[in-house]
């Protein structure tokens, strides 16, 4: 079966950085959206700027993400039976008779940044920048990009 | 001690090895850990932040990762810090050394999953994830000492003399931060705060630039043990300055005020720019 694609867009803060939570610690912190969709040099990982652990960028989604994700998954798949369905009681005929009740679909809601009170670093070794919690960053803050400690 | 940029290479390293063994998958299970192991054995900082503290400390790992009478297995941490952490460490070296199987391990703690690779991972996420922890932790303050020395800066500032330097250069003894100098910052920005009040300004904006005038006082009186975050609130401070608010009324009086403090502070600044 083919692989289908689904397209979803984030809605960034006034900064334009969309939020991101740690696998590992999971804790939030947000990145400048020009900089994650950039295609040279496309990054295959990501660092969490707290603990500075890594991992593949689609594991660094947050909850509101995945369940988006897994909303419209499940819309398709509603859609696919409904239309099934649909398809079967054109077939009716003065023997057999089938109805149905189409399934509902999942509401979708828009994914938006919230503002906070996160300071902006930038990293010297890439340029690149994130955006942490000021007072939760008391040790390292870490690039989330090249992984290079930033302060 | 290392150069900054040794200890940053194996922060580096240290991290990638260790998200590597917590994110172990079914297929790969024991390279991982093999590595994590190798690693912290090679690494003499590594091995080193481990074994200081965790010497002398009599403690078996058996203690804390045990059977249940019902062959179940069972992590029970104890209270002492540097047990837990001989216990983490002993019970990595006893799988490595003894081929034990990742896979037989993971499948004996409960796991809200049923895929091989989040029992993996979730067993290793409860057994070594503080481990890795306190390594990340204290590589961090060794990077932070280091930066501290390599910044040069001591400041007495309540013995009189700030002495300065920066890439092997000369001390100088020629900057001043005394009880005056502090007492004298401490008064305007009372007066700071006292005229605020009096100005038409959003109240987030207020909060934020008090904020960063309390951050410039608290660095200046702890001898500029953070100079980013000090540069950082005082050119806040100083672009605070262009708000129209600050061109009528009391806006007048908070501008003087601020820029009082700004010809006190931006020596401070120029030292450790």
């Amino acid at each position: 079966m083919a692989d289908i694609e689904f397209k979803f867009q984030i809605e960034a803060d006034d900064d334009g950085y969309v939020s991101y939570e740690c696998p590992f610690c999971k804790s939030t912190f947000s990145l400048n959206a020009s900089e994650v969709q950039k295609d040279d040099p496309v990054y295959t990982e990501m660092y969490c700027p707290y603990c500075g652990l890594n991992d593949v960028p689609t594991n660094f989604y947050t909850k509101e993400v995945i369940e988006q994700t897994q909303n419209i998954a499940m819309n398709y798949m509603i859609d696919e039976i409904n239309k099934a369905f649909k398809k079967i009681t054109k077939n009716n005929n003065k023997y057999v008779k089938m109805t149905y009740k189409p399934l509902k679909n999942q509401s979708i809601k828009d994914l938006k940044t919230k503002e906070g009170t996160e300071e902006i670093f930038e990293c010297k070794n890439c340029s690149n920048h994130v955006k942490v919690d000021y007072y939760l960053g008391k040790t390292k803050v870490y690039c989330a990009f090249c992984g290079i400690d930033i302060c | 001690m290392l150069d900054i940029k040794e200890y940053k290479k194996i922060s580096l390293d240290f991290r990638r090895v260790a998200s590597n063994f917590l994110r172990t998958e079914y297929t790969n299970q024991d390279i991982p850990l093999q590595r994590f192991y190798s690693y912290i054995e090679k690494e003499s900082t590594i091995k080193n932040i481990i074994l200081n503290k965790i010497d002398g400390v009599d403690y078996d790992f058996h203690d804390c990762f045990g059977k249940d009478e019902f062959g179940r297995s069972y992590i029970d941490i104890p209270l002492d810090e540097e047990k837990h952490i001989k216990a983490m460490y002993d019970y990595l070296s006893y799988i490595v050394e003894n081929n034990v199987s990742l896979y037989s391990l993971s499948m004996d703690f409960p796991c809200g999953s049923k895929k091989i690779t989040d029992y993996l991972q979730n067993f290793i996420d409860l057994a070594f994830k503080p481990l890795i922890d306190y390594i990340q932790d204290e590589l961090s303050k060794l990077m932070i000492m280091v930066e501290e020395e390599k910044m040069g800066i001591d400041m007495s500032n309540n013995q009189g003399v700030i002495n300065y330097a920066k890439d092997n250069s000369v001390i100088k003894s020629d900057n001043v931060i005394n009880h005056n100098t502090l007492e004298e910052i401490a008064n305007v920005i009372e007066s700071i705060k006292d005229t605020i009040k009096n100005v038409d300004i959003d109240k987030d904006e207020k909060d934020n630039v008090l904020d960063d005038i309390e951050l410039v006082q608290e660095q200046l009186q702890c001898s500029i043990e953070k100079p980013a975050r000090l540069r950082k609130a005082f050119n806040n401070i100083k672009s605070f300055l262009t708000n129209s608010a600050l061109l009528t009324g009391a806006g007048i009086t908070l501008a003087e005020n601020i820029n009082e403090l700004v010809t006190i502070v931006q020596p401070f600044i120029d030292k450790i720019a």
